[in-house]
């Protein structure tokens, strides 16, 4: 039987500085047991008068939460996202992510970037530290990156 | 340092030891005052996290022999281990081969037994110690631009 493809040959990054200045991308996973990107497509189906079902799928309304956000001393997105709570913007929540699928050998299988609305949906938590969990509205304004994509001295740089 | 050699490290550097311990041994112990043992009972995981990294919880017990010849003595004892206890709890973000240990938690602190069957010959404390630490992927970057020394990618973008 087959094996199954790891979890973390799917990462999900996220800019921290939120569009201003160099992007520095962040990963999502640390403290993360489930992450998904749901689609939410909207499905409509009709029955018709030839005896069977039309169906016609609108779009997807695509989003994704990450539950489980701790503050790590000298995490940049944290620091993002607690100034964004305190002053409970509503304007600044813009940035862009990038959800990129590897294999095996840990090569790029394909990458693809999105504009994206990030809202915190609380701060505090339990006693194991301070959360900010949040949610991520997917614009839907995707962009392949795979072809841009090198590694440079161990680095992943995507080129203009 | 992996996680066994780490915490046996850590209670090496509790505060008061030397005045308790002659030296602290791996699954080893002598029923002699002054001896301290620390016997690995295995690990489990705990959380697996979708970046790769995972959440372990190793076990230990401590077995501690000490002379109990009166309460004095045994008093000292348990309040020892009271105080390691807290040192122990009390850590937080400690670096191992195997990854970060993010807390230390401690139970069951007591008189484990009499070897000889009479306190004058002292007794054998054991407080059983859980280290919970958080692996390291390897070929996991945790920010973009930083070299994990792993084959794993790190994405930097630039336009």
């Amino acid at each position: 039987m087959a094996n199954k493809e790891k979890r973390e040959w799917l990462a999900h990054f996220i800019d921290s500085n939120f569009g201003t200045g160099t992007a520095a991308y962040y990963r999502i996973g640390e403290d993360l047991e489930s992450y998904a990107i749901e689609l939410n497509p909207d499905v409509e189906t009709k029955k018709n008068i030839i005896g069977t079902r039309s169906i016609n799928i609108k779009g997807y309304d695509t989003q994704a939460s990450v539950d489980s956000f701790y503050a790590y001393e000298g995490d940049a997105l944290y620091a993002a996202l607690e100034e964004i709570v305190k002053n409970e913007d509503t304007t600044g929540l813009e940035t862009t992510v990038v959800d990129v699928r590897l294999d095996e050998s840990l090569d790029i299988t394909w990458a693809r970037m999105s504009t994206v609305l990030v809202v915190p949906q609380s701060i505090g938590g339990d006693t194991d530290g301070i959360q900010i969990p949040f949610d991520i509205y997917y614009k839907g304004d995707y962009t392949d990156v795979t072809s841009k994509a090198s590694i440079v001295n161990g680095v992943l740089v995507i080129s203009a | 340092m992996n996680i066994i050699e780490e915490v046996k490290s850590l209670i090496n550097g509790a505060p008061n030891i030397h005045d308790f311990s002659n030296g602290l041994y791996i699954d080893y112990t002598e029923q002699t005052p002054g001896n301290f043992g620390l016997f690995s009972n295995g690990e489990t995981v705990l959380k697996k996290y979708i970046n790769g990294t995972e959440l372990h919880q190793h076990n230990f017990v401590l077995y501690a022999t000490n002379q109990a010849y009166n309460d004095y003595d045994r008093l000292n004892n348990s309040s020892f281990l009271l105080d390691l206890t807290k040192y122990l709890q009390g850590l937080r973000n400690i670096e191992t081969d195997n990854g970060t240990i993010e807390k230390i938690s401690c139970a069951n602190g007591m008189v484990f037994s009499v070897p000889s069957g009479d306190f004058e010959n002292g007794c054998t404390y054991q407080l059983q110690i859980n280290a919970i630490y958080h692996t390291h992927n390897e070929n996991t970057p945790t920010t973009s631009g930083e070299d994990s020394g792993g084959d794993f990618p790190q994405i930097e973008i630039t336009f």
